[in-house]
C-alpha cells in the first residue's frame, strides 16, 4: 500500500495540532487553576458542583440572616438585662422604703424610680441597625413615648398622672369611698354603693359579726348594701363587725368596727349607747370615719395601681368624666386626648413576633416587644412610683397610702400573681441565640467541606498540570524533531 | 521489419515517456492539493496487421476505491450533524458561564432567593428590598437574553439552512455539468480522470449537506438520490427551495401543516410536482439535519426548560389557593368556589371519593377562553395523578355548567348556587360519592389584599398578568423573553412586605417575603415533562433553584455529549478520508522513481532514434 505525501504531511500536521491543542488547555489550567472554564467540561461532576455550588449560596444567606438574627437578640438581651436590674433595684426599693419625703413631695426611691424610668424607655427605644427591636413588626417608630410625656402628658393629651388624679377621684367620689351611709329606720345602719353598676370605690364583698342582739344582713339590692340593725338586746363590749371591702386593683380590705363602752371611742371603736337609735348613731359615724381614713390610705393606692393597669392597657382606659367624683365607668382614651405609651406594633401577641429562617426548613421564632407582659411590668411600676407624690400634711395617712403603694409595686415586680418574668423571656432569648450559634457553626463546616470538595472537583491540581505540560513538551519536541528528519527523508534529496 | 518501423516505435515510446513525464509533473504538482487522485499513465502494446508498431498512449487513469469512497461521504454526513450539533450545544453550554463564577442562571436563581432571604429578615430595610428587585430584574434580563439568544441561534439555524439549500444546488448543477463533459469525453477516449476528481468533490460537498446516494451510470455519469430515495438528479438537477423566514421568536415552529408552518421548509420541485423533504424525513444525515434538528427540536427544547422555569417562578409567587366553602343542598354535601377572579389557565381542583370503594379522584378544572383548544391533554398539569378538565368560560354560565357536568360522573353534581360561585355536591341520599374538597387557584393582579403572595413577575411590557393560559398559543411559549418583574413593584418596593391595607401591614411585618420564599423552595412543585426534564409519570420535584441546576446540568451535559459524538465521529471519517488519501493521492518518492523510469525510457528511445539515424547514415554513405 502506498502512502501519500499529502496524507502523511496531514496525519503530522493534525498530530502536533492536537498536541498543541492540549498544551493550550494545559497552559489555561495552570494560569485560571480550574481544570475546565464550563460545565460541560466538568462530565459527571456537574450535579456535584451545581449542588455544592447552590448549597453555599444557600448557606451564606442563612448565615446573614443569623448574624443579622443574633445582633438583635443580643443586643436584646442586653437592654432586658439592664431592665431586669432596674426591676430588681425597684423591687427591693419597694420593700425597704420608708415614706420620707425629701424633694417635691416624693420619697428617695419615687425619685430613683424616675430616672430608672426615663432609663427603660431609652433601653426599650433602642434601634439597632435602623430597626427597634421593642416595637414588634412596627420597627420604624419609636415604641416608647418619652418618661415626661408618660407621666406628664401634654396641654391635649393627659398623661399618667393625671389619670391617676382622676381616677383618684372616682374612686374617692365625696370621701367615703364611693359608699354611702344612711340610717332609714332608727337603730339601723345601711351601708350602701354609690351606684350600680360603677367600677369606683369601695365594692361591698362580705362582712361577718359577733354583735350580739345586732342583725347584720345583706339585703340583696342593686346597688349592693349591709344592714346592720341594732335591737334592745346591745352588743356587749369587745364584740365586732368586720367588712371585707375590695379595693379598685382587685385586693381586698377589712373595716372593722369593736364595741366599746367607752366615750369617746377609738380609731375603729363605737360607743355602745343607752339603746339601740343611741348605738347606731355611734356606729354610723365610727364606720364613717373608719372608711374616711380607709379611703385615704389602701383605696387610694389601689386606685393609684388600677390607674396605672388602665393606662397600661391598649387602648388605655380613663374616668368617664368629667364630673369624675360621680363617674361609673371608664372610657378608652383616644389618640387625641390621652398619652398612648406604646406606639408600636400592638397585632397578635406580643414577643416572637419575627422568623428567621436558619436552615433548610429550620426556622426561629424570636424578639421581644415593649407592651409584653414582663416589659410591660417594669415600666408600670416605675411610671406607678414616679408619678406620685405627696403633700406631707397628712402624715399619718399618706405613710400608710405609701406603704400600700411599694407593697403593690413590689408584688408587681416580684410576680407574685405568677406572669412572665423577665428572666423567663431572657432565657427564652438565649436558648434561641444559643441554637443560632450551632447553626452557624453547622453551617460554617458544611460551607468549608463544600468549598475543598469543590475545590477538589473543579480546580486542577498544578503539579498534575504541570507533569502533564512536560511530558507533553517533550512529545512535541519529539514530534517536530520526526517531522524535520522525515522532511529530509525523500527521494528528491537524492537526485 | 524496418528500420522505419523501428523509428515509429521509438517515437511512440518518446510520445508516451513525454505523456508519462507530463502527469508525473502533474501530479507531484498537485501532491498538496486536496481530493487530488493520482493519475496513472495507461499504455498498451500497438499492434497494427498483427505486427506490434511501438506503444500507444491511453487515456491517463485514476485508481479510486468507489466503495471506500461512499463510506466516507456517510460517515462525513454523521460528523457534519454532529458538528453542528457541538457548535450550537456549546453555545448554550457557554451562555452558562464558568462553574466557579455563579454567573450560571442557576446561581442567579439562588441568589434571588438569598437575597429574598434577606428581606424576610429585614423587610424594613429599603437597601434589601432594592437589592431584591434588582437581582429580580438581573434574572429576568438574564432569562430574557438567553431566550433571544436560543432563538437567535434558530434564525442561525434556519439561515445556514438557506445557505446549504444554496450551495446543494450549486453542487447538484456542477454534477450535472460535469456528468455532461464527462460523458462526451469518455466517448471520444479521452481522460476524464481529472473531470471524476472535480465531480467526487462536488458531491462530497453534497454529502456533507445531505443524506445522499450517488449511483455510477454506465456512461460514466452518476445519479444522486437522497438517503430516502427521492431522485435529486439524474440527467437533469431537481430545484431545493428553502422559504427562508426572515424572523423567528420562540412561536415560530415547524409543522407539515402549510398554514401552521411558521419556519422554512426545504421543498424539492421537478417539473410540476413538489415534496416536503423536512416532512418526508429525507434529511438524517449532514449540515442541514443538524440545522433542522437545532431549529426544530434541540433549541425549542432549551427554550421550553427556560420558559418552564420563568413560568413556575412567576405562578409560584402569584397564585393564591382559594378553598372553598361548604355548601349543602337537601342530604347532598360539597363545596361551592368563587370564579370570579379566576384567570384564563386558573383551576378549580377538586377532590371525590367514591363510596364505599374508597377511590379518590382529583379533578383539574382548568379555565379557558379559547374553546379550539379544547380537550385538553392530561399534560396540561404537570401533576400526573390528577384528571384535567379543559372548561370553554367564555360561554353563559349555564353553558358551564353543563360543560362541567358532562365532564364529571352524574353522582358529582354542578350547581350555581349565585353569581359566580359553582357548586360540587355528592349525590345525597343514594350515597356513591363524597365530595373531599374543593379549591381555585387564582393569579392574582393586585399588589395588597389579595393574600401573602405577590405577582412579582409579570408577562411582557405590557405587564399582563402571568396566568399559565392555555388559549390560542400558551402563554408560557416563549416566557422566558418575556418576563419581566412588575413596574408597579418596582415603582413601590414596600409591596414587597404590606400585603393588606387595612389594617395596613407594618413594614417590619416579615410575613409575605417569608411565604414568597416559601413558595418559591417548596419542594413539592412539579415541572412539566415537556421539557425533557422528568417524565410524564414521574415528572421533576423540587424547589425553583433546584429546577434551574437541573436546566444547567442537562443543557451541560448534551453539550458535553454532543462534542464527544463528534470527536468521536470525526475520528472515523477522518480516519476513513486518511486512508483514501493514502491510497489515491500521491507519494513524490513513487513520482520521482517514475520519473526516472520515464527519464531511462525516454533516453533509450531517443537512443532508438539515434542509433536508426546513424544507421540511415551508414546506409546513405553506402552508394557515395
Amino acid at each position: 500500500m502506498q502512502i501519500s505525501s499529502y496524507a502523511q504531511s496531514l496525519q503530522m500536521r493534525n498530530s502536533i495540532g492536537q498536541i498543541q491543542t492540549q498544551l493550550s488547555d494545559l497552559q489555561r489550567q495552570l494560569t485560571s487553576g480550574l481544570k475546565t472554564d464550563n460545565y460541560a467540561g466538568l462530565g459527571d461532576a456537574r450535579s456535584l458542583v451545581l449542588a455544592l455550588t447552590g448549597q453555599m449560596q444557600k448557606s451564606n444567606s442563612y448565615l446573614d440572616t443569623i448574624q443579622s438574627t443574633q445582633l438583635r437578640i443580643e443586643s436584646s438581651m442586653n437592654a432586658l438585662d439592664s431592665m431586669n436590674d432596674i426591676g430588681s433595684e425597684l423591687k427591693t426599693g419597694s420593700l425597704s422604703s420608708t415614706f420620707k419625703l425629701t424633694s417635691g413631695g416624693q420619697t428617695d426611691l419615687q425619685i430613683t424610680a424616675g430616672m430608672r424610668l426615663s432609663e427603660v424607655v431609652d433601653l426599650l427605644n433602642l434601634n439597632v441597625a435602623d430597626r427597634q427591636l421593642f416595637g414588634g413588626k412596627d420597627t420604624q417608630t419609636t415604641p416608647v413615648v418619652t418618661s415626661t410625656m408618660m407621666l406628664d402628658g401634654d396641654t391635649t393629651h393627659a398623661g399618667l398622672k393625671t389619670l391617676i388624679a382622676q381616677r383618684n377621684e372616682a374612686d374617692i367620689g365625696d370621701g367615703l369611698g364611693r359608699l354611702a351611709l344612711t340610717s332609714a329606720t332608727a337603730g339601723t345602719v345601711n351601708i350602701a354603693e354609690d351606684a350600680s353598676p360603677s367600677v369606683f370605690g369601695f365594692k361591698l364583698s362580705n362582712f361577718s359579726s359577733t354583735l350580739s342582739g345586732t342583725t347584720v344582713s345583706d339585703p340583696a339590692t342593686i346597688p349592693a348594701s349591709i344592714d346592720v340593725a341594732f335591737s334592745a338586746t346591745l352588743p356587749s363590749e369587745g364584740q365586732s363587725v368586720s367588712f371585707d371591702l375590695k379595693l379598685p386593683d382587685g385586693t381586698t380590705t377589712t373595716v372593722k368596727l369593736t364595741a366599746t363602752t367607752k366615750s369617746p371611742a377609738g380609731a375603729g371603736e363605737f360607743t355602745i349607747g343607752a339603746d339601740a337609735t343611741v348605738t347606731a348613731a355611734n356606729f354610723q359615724a365610727a364606720l364613717g370615719s373608719s372608711l374616711q381614713t380607709e379611703a385615704k390610705q389602701s383605696l387610694v393606692a389601689a386606685s393609684t395601681v388600677e390607674a396605672g393597669n388602665n393606662f397600661f392597657t391598649n387602648p388605655p382606659m380613663r374616668v368617664d368624666g368629667p364630673p369624675y367624683d360621680t363617674a361609673t365607668s371608664l372610657i378608652a382614651g383616644t389618640p387625641d386626648n390621652t398619652v398612648i405609651w406604646y406606639r408600636g406594633d400592638s397585632s397578635g401577641t406580643p414577643g416572637n413576633n419575627f422568623i428567621a429562617t436558619v436552615g433548610d426548613g429550620a426556622q426561629i421564632a424570636y424578639g421581644a416587644r415593649a407592651d409584653q407582659g414582663a416589659l410591660a411590668t417594669v415600666v408600670k411600676n416605675a411610671a406607678l412610683l414616679a408619678a406620685v407624690s405627696y403633700t406631707g400634711t397628712d402624715s399619718a395617712n399618706e405613710t400608710r397610702a405609701y406603704a400600700e403603694l411599694t407593697k403593690r409595686t413590689a408584688s408587681a415586680l416580684n410576680h407574685n400573681d405568677g406572669s412572665q418574668t423577665l428572666e423567663s423571656v431572657m432565657t427564652d432569648m438565649g436558648l434561641k441565640a444559643q441554637t443560632l450559634d450551632t447553626a452557624q457553626s453547622k453551617l460554617q463546616t458544611q460551607i468549608s467541606t463544600s468549598k475543598s470538595v469543590l475545590a477538589d472537583t473543579t480546580n486542577a491540581d498544578p503539579y498534575d498540570v504541570a507533569t502533564k505540560l512536560s511530558s507533553l513538551m517533550t512529545q512535541l519536541q519529539a514530534s517536530y524533531q520526526i517531522t524535520s528528519s522525515l522532511s529530509q527523508l525523500s527521494l528528491v534529496k537524492f537526485l | 521489419m524496418t528500420l522505419y518501423s523501428a523509428i515509429g516505435s521509438a517515437i511512440s515510446g518518446l510520445n508516451a515517456s513525454q505523456a508519462g513525464l507530463d502527469l508525473v509533473s502533474r501530479n507531484i504538482a498537485n501532491a498538496g492539493t486536496a481530493g487530488y487522485t493520482r493519475k496513472t499513465q495507461q499504455v498498451s502494446n500497438n499492434v497494427a496487421g498483427g505486427e506490434g508498431i511501438g506503444v500507444q498512449t491511453l487515456a491517463a487513469t485514476r485508481n479510486v476505491d468507489t466503495f471506500l469512497q461512499a463510506q466516507i461521504r456517510t460517515e462525513t454526513g454523521k460528523s457534519a450533524k454532529l458538528d453542528v450539533y457541538n457548535a450550537f450545544l456549546s453555545r448554550i453550554n457557554s451562555m452558562f458561564g464558568v462553574p466557579d463564577s455563579e454567573s450560571s442562571v442557576a446561581s442567579s436563581v439562588t441568589g434571588m432567593l438569598g437575597d429574598l432571604q434577606a428581606v424576610a429578615t429585614s423587610p424594613d430595610s429599603p437597601a434589601a428590598r432594592q437589592t431584591f428587585l434588582n437581582t429580580a430584574a438581573n434574572l429576568a434580563s438574564q432569562l430574557n437574553s438567553m431566550s433571544s439568544n436560543l432563538q437567535g441561534m434558530r434564525l442561525e439555524a434556519e439561515q445556514n439552512i438557506s445557505t446549504a439549500v444554496d450551495t446543494a444546488n450549486k453542487s447538484l448543477q456542477t454534477i450535472a455539468d460535469l456528468n455532461n463533459q464527462i460523458a462526451q469525453r469518455r466517448a471520444t477516449n479521452v481522460s476524464v480522470a481529472d473531470l471524476q476528481d472535480q465531480r467526487d468533490a462536488a458531491v462530497d460537498t453534497l454529502s456533507k449537506l445531505m443524506d445522499i446516494k450517488a449511483v455510477q451510470r454506465d456512461d460514466g455519469t452518476v445519479a444522486v438520490f437522497t438517503g430516502g430515495g427521492q431522485l435529486l438528479l439524474d440527467k437533469q438537477p431537481v430545484n431545493l427551495t428553502f422559504d427562508e423566514h426572515t424572523s423567528i421568536d420562540a412561536t415560530s415552529s415547524y409543522s407539515i401543516d402549510p398554514a401552521k408552518r411558521t419556519v422554512g421548509t426545504i421543498t424539492l420541485r421537478n417539473g410540476t410536482t413538489s415534496v416536503d423533504l423536512v416532512a418526508s424525513g429525507a434529511f438524517r444525515t449532514g449540515s442541514i439535519a443538524g440545522y433542522l434538528d437545532m431549529r426544530d427540536r434541540v433549541l425549542p427544547q432549551a427554550q421550553a426548560q427556560l420558559d418552564e422555569l420563568a413560568s413556575q417562578m412567576a405562578l409560584a409567587m402569584s397564585t393564591e389557593t382559594k378553598a372553598g366553602v361548604t355548601e349543602t343542598a337537601g342530604l347532598a354535601t360539597g363545596y361551592s368556589v368563587d370564579t370570579t377572579d379566576m384567570l384564563s389557565g386558573n383551576t378549580i381542583n377538586l377532590t371525590y371519593t367514591d363510596t364505599p370503594a374508597g377511590t379518590q379522584h382529583k379533578i383539574t378544572i382548568v379555565k379557558v377562553m379559547d374553546p379550539t383548544v379544547l380537550p385538553l391533554a392530561a399534560t396540561a398539569t404537570s401533576n400526573p395523578n390528577d384528571t384535567v378538565i379543559g372548561i370553554n368560560f367564555n360561554q353563559p354560565m349555564a353553558g358551564i355548567l353543563a360543560d362541567m357536568q358532562a365532564a364529571l360522573p352524574p353522582s358529582v353534581v354542578v350547581g350555581n348556587p349565585s353569581g359566580n360561585l359553582i357548586s360540587f355536591v355528592d349525590d345525597g341520599a343514594a350515597g356513591t360519592t363524597d365530595v373531599n374538597a374543593a379549591s381555585t387557584s387564582v393569579t392574582s393582579t393586585g399588589l395588597t389584599d389579595t393574600g401573602t403572595g405577590l405577582p412579582l413577575f409579570v408577562d411582557g411590557n405590557g405587564q399582563k398578568a402571568y396566568s399559565g393560559s392555555l388559549d390560542n398559543l400558551p402563554q408560557s411559549v416563549g416566557f422566558a423573553g418575556r418576563i419581566t418583574v412588575s413596574k408597579a413593584i418596582i415603582a413601590d418596593d414596600t409591596s414587597l412586605v404590606i400585603y393588606n391595607t387595612t389594617p395596613k401591614t407594618l413594614i417590619g411585618d416579615d410575613t409575605r417575603p417569608n411565604d414568597l420564599l416559601a413558595r418559591l423552595t417548596d419542594s413539592t412543585r412539579t415541572y412539566s415533562a415537556t421539557t425533557g426534564i422528568g417524565s410524564t409519570s414521574t415528572p421533576f420535584n423540587g424547589s425553583v433553584d433546584s429546577f434551574a441546576r437541573r436546566i444547567v446540568s442537562v443543557q451541560a451535559a448534551a453539550s458535553q455529549n454532543a462534542s464527544d459524538d463528534a470527536s468521536a465521529q470525526s475520528m472515523v471519517s477522518d480516519a476513513l478520508q486518511e486512508k483514501f488519501n493514502s491510497e489515491t493521492g500521491v507519494n513524490i518518492d513513487n513520482e520521482m522513481s517514475n520519473l526516472i523510469i520515464f527519464q531511462n525510457a525516454y533516453a533509450a528511445n531517443a537512443r532508438v532514434i539515434s542509433t536508426v539515424k546513424e544507421l540511415f547514415d551508414v546506409l546513405l554513405s553506402i552508394g557515395r
